[in-house]
C-alpha cells in the first residue's frame, strides 16, 4: 500500500512538471526568459541548486558544431587547419573523421604544399613522379573513397599528402635505409634514375652498363658492347643512349635490351643529352655533335678550345655547353651560332640548369657558382666546407659529393640537412626520396620508407 | 540613382532593422533579392535569423560596407593562392567575433544563409583557431564531442594518422 502511495505521489509530481513545461512552451521568448530569471531569483538561498544549474549551463554551451552546422561549413572550418591538427581532429568521432578526411580539404593541402614552398608554414613537399592513380590497385582505398569522372578509383588526396609528408619528415629526421648493389668491376662513372619505374642505370670504367630494378634491388641486365669507359648515359621509357671513351655513342632498345644503333665519332665522348628527337654529345676534341634521330641530319658546333665536359639542351632549342677552356656557351641549335659566352674563370666540371639559372661547379673547388643565362653574369657564389667533386640539385635540395663525404643542403638557405661519409665516389644522384652514389658498388640511401 | 536608399530587414522574432542598401548588399542573398524585387518599402523577412544575431551581422556589414566585393567561390582557389590564404584576423574583426560559442555558431549559420563570405570565413577561421594546437582531450572537452568509436576503430584510425604525429 505504502509503495503505491509513493508511486502515485511521484506521478502527480511528474504531471505538475509536464504542465509547467507545456505552459512554458506557450510563452514567447521574452516571457520564457522572465520566468526563468524569476525562478533563479527564488533559488538564491539554495546554493547547491544554483551550482548544479551553473554546471549544466556550462555543459550545454559546449556545442559540437559539426552536428549544428551544414557539412559545407564544417568542411570550410577544417579547411583552415594544418595537417597535424586535422589528423588529430579525425580521431575525435565518426562524424569529425568523415569531415576531416574530406577530399577537397586535402586537395587544397596538396596544392599548397607540393612542389612549392607554402608561404604560410614554409613546408614544401616533393612532387614525386608517382601518379595519383596508383591507388587503383589498392583495394582498401577503392572501398572507402571517391571515384573519378571516368569511373576509375583515385587515391585520396590525404594519402597523396601523407606519402609526401612522410618522405619530407624522413629527410628531416635523417631516417633512411641503405642498400648496396654490386656488379661493376671498376668504378662507376655515370648514373641515371627514373623515379617513375624505379629503374637505375649505371655506366662504368669496366665498359659495361648495368640496369637495376630498385623495386626489387636487383640487377636486370648487363649491356656490353663499349670497348672503353662509359662516360655518360641517358634514358627514357624506350631507349638508352650511352657515350664512351671508345669514341662511340650507342643507342639501346630498353624493350629488347640490345644495341640498335652505333654512332662512330672521331674522338672520345665525354657527355651527352637528348631531348625528344635531338641528341647532342660533347667530345674531348672540343667539338659538340648534334644529331636529329628522326631525320638522321647531323652537324657539329665548334667554338670551345678544350674538351667539352657537359652539354644540355634547354627550352627554345638552345644548348648549354661547359668546357675545360673555362667557358660556358649557350648555342642556338637552329642558327648553330653561339648566343652567349660565359666566362667561368675555372674549368667547369658539371652544371645544372633551372629557372634561367645555371649552377656550376669546378673540380676541386669549394664554390658553387650561379649564373644568370640571360645576361651571362654571375649572380651568386656559395662556398662550402669541402672540395666539390660532383653535385646534383632538385627543387628542394642540393647534393654535393665532396672529399670524404656526401652532403645534402636545402635550396634557399644552403643549410646542411644530411651528410654521410663517402670514400671515392665519382658521381652522385639525387631524387625526391633517394641519394645514390658509389665507387664500384652502387650505394643507395632511401628516404622513401613509410611507417604504415 | 537613388541616394542611399534604405532596406528594412525583419528577423525571425519580428524585430525590424532599417539599414542602408549598401550595407544589406554585403549579403549576396539580399543583393540578389533586391535586384529581383527592386526598391520596396516592404520589410524583407529573414526567418532563419534571430534579432540578436541579425543585429550583430548588421554591425559587421556596416563596418565592412566599403570593402571590395568578396571573390566568387570558383575564384577562391586562385584568390587564396595569390593571397596565400590569409589566416590573419584584423583587430576589429577579432574583437567583433569574440563571443560565446553559441553566438559564434549562430553568426556562422547566419553568414552562411545570408551568403556573406568574409563573415563566414571569419567565423570559420575563429573556430579553426580554437581547434589548432589542442590535444584530442581538450577539443573533446571544448565541444562536448562524444567518442563513438569502438576500441578497434579507434586504434585503426590512430594508426592511419600516425604519420602526422612527428616532425
Amino acid at each position: 500500500m505504502e509503495i503505491n502511495k509513493i508511486i502515485d505521489l511521484n506521478k502527480q509530481k511528474e504531471n505538475i512538471m509536464q504542465d509547467i513545461l507545456t505552459k512554458f512552451d506557450e510563452l514567447d521568448e521574452i516571457y520564457q526568459l522572465k520566468t526563468l530569471k524569476t525562478i533563479l531569483q527564488s533559488l538564491k538561498t539554495s546554493m547547491h541548486m544554483l551550482s548544479e544549474i551553473s554546471r549544466t549551463t556550462v555543459e550545454l554551451q559546449k556545442i559540437n558544431f559539426v552536428e549544428l552546422l551544414p557539412t559545407n561549413v564544417s568542411v570550410r572550418i577544417f579547411g583552415y587547419l594544418d595537417h597535424k591538427s586535422l589528423c588529430r581532429a579525425t580521431q575525435l568521432s565518426k562524424q569529425w573523421s568523415t569531415l576531416c578526411n574530406d577530399d577537397s580539404i586535402w586537395y587544397r593541402m596538396c596544392i599548397q604544399h607540393i612542389d612549392k614552398q607554402c608561404t604560410k608554414c614554409g613546408l614544401c613537399l616533393p612532387l614525386l613522379n608517382r601518379k595519383r592513380k596508383r591507388a587503383e590497385l589498392n583495394a582498401e582505398n577503392v572501398l572507402k573513397f571517391n571515384t573519378s569522372s571516368n569511373g576509375k578509383y583515385l587515391m585520396p588526396w590525404k594519402k597523396v599528402f601523407s606519402e609526401r609528408q612522410q618522405i619530407e619528415s624522413n629527410w628531416r629526421a635523417k631516417r633512411f635505409f641503405q642498400k648496396t648493389l654490386s656488379g661493376h668491376n671498376l668504378p662507376i662513372t655515370c648514373m641515371k634514375l627514373d623515379n617513375n619505374t624505379n629503374t637505375l642505370i649505371s655506366g662504368s670504367e669496366d665498359t659495361t652498363i648495368r640496369i637495376w630494378d630498385l623495386n626489387h634491388w636487383s640487377l636486370v641486365k648487363v649491356l656490353t658492347g663499349h670497348t672503353d669507359t662509359v662516360t655518360c648515359l641517358q634514358f627514357d621509357v624506350s631507349k638508352l643512349v650511352s657515350g664512351s671513351l671508345d669514341s662511340t655513342l650507342r643507342i639501346w632498345s630498353l624493350d629488347k635490351m640490345e644495341c640498335v644503333k652505333i654512332f662512330n665519332h672521331a674522338n672520345k665522348i665525354t657527355s651527352l643529352h637528348f631531348l625528344e628527337k635531338i641528341l647532342v654529345s660533347g667530345s674531348e676534341d672540343c667539338s659538340i655533335s648534334v644529331a636529329n634521330l628522326q631525320t638522321g641530319r647531323c652537324f657539329k658546333l665548334s667554338g670551345h678550345t678544350a674538351a667539352v665536359s657537359t652539354v644540355q639542351i634547354i627550352e627554345n632549342s638552345r644548348l648549354i655547353s661547359a668546357s675545360k677552356d673555362q667557358t660556358l656557351k649557350i648555342w642556338c641549335l637552329e642558327s648553330q651560332q653561339v648566343l652567349l659566352n660565359i666566362d667561368a674563370t675555372k674549368s667547369v666540371t658539371n652544371f645544372y640548369y633551372t629557372d634561367s639559372k645555371l649552377l656550376t661547379t669546378s673540380k676541386f673547388e669549394r664554390i658553387l657558382k650561379i649564373f644568370d643565362i640571360s645576361t651571362g653574369h654571375q649572380k651568386n657564389a656559395i662556398e662550402f666546407e669541402g672540395k666539390i667533386f660532383d653535385f646534383c640539385i632538385d627543387k628542394l635540395r642540393i647534393l654535393l659529393l665532396m672529399e670524404g663525404s656526401i652532403s645534402v643542403y636545402r635550396v634557399g638557405n644552403y643549410e646542411r640537412v644530411w651528410d654521410i661519409d663517402d670514400n671515392g665516389s665519382n658521381c652522385c644522384l639525387l631524387s625526391d626520396d633517394k641519394v645514390v652514389c658509389g665507387v664500384k658498388d652502387v650505394v643507395i640511401y632511401d628516404f622513401g620508407v613509410f611507417s604504415s | 540613382m537613388v541616394v542611399s536608399s534604405k532596406v528594412i530587414l525583419s528577423s525571425s522574432d519580428a524585430q525590424s532593422f532599417t539599414v542602408e542598401k549598401k550595407v544589406a548588399e554585403r549579403s549576396i542573398l539580399l543583393k540578389n533579392m533586391l535586384e529581383d524585387i527592386g526598391d520596396s518599402e516592404e520589410p524583407i523577412p529573414l526567418p532563419n535569423v534571430s534579432g540578436k544575431v541579425l543585429k550583430k551581422v548588421i554591425e559587421y556589414c556596416e563596418h565592412h560596407k566599403d570593402d571590395d566585393p568578396a571573390p566568387a567561390e570558383e575564384e577562391r582557389e586562385v584568390f587564396d593562392n595569390a593571397r596565400s590564404r590569409n589566416d590573419e584576423i584584423s583587430e576589429w574583426d577579432g574583437t567583433f567575433i569574440t563571443c560565446e560559442n553559441e553566438e559564434l555558431f549562430e553568426i556562422i549559420l547566419a553568414a552562411n544563409y545570408l551568403d556573406i563570405k568574409p563573415l563566414l570565413d571569419l567565423g570559420c577561421k575563429t573556430v579553426a583557431n580554437m581547434i589548432r594546437g589542442k590535444n584530442a582531450e581538450q577539443i573533446r572537452e571544448l565541444f562536448n564531442i562524444e567518442n563513438d568509436f569502438t576500441p578497434e576503430e579507434e586504434e585503426q584510425i590512430r594508426r592511419e594518422n600516425e604519420w602526422a604525429v612527428d616532425a
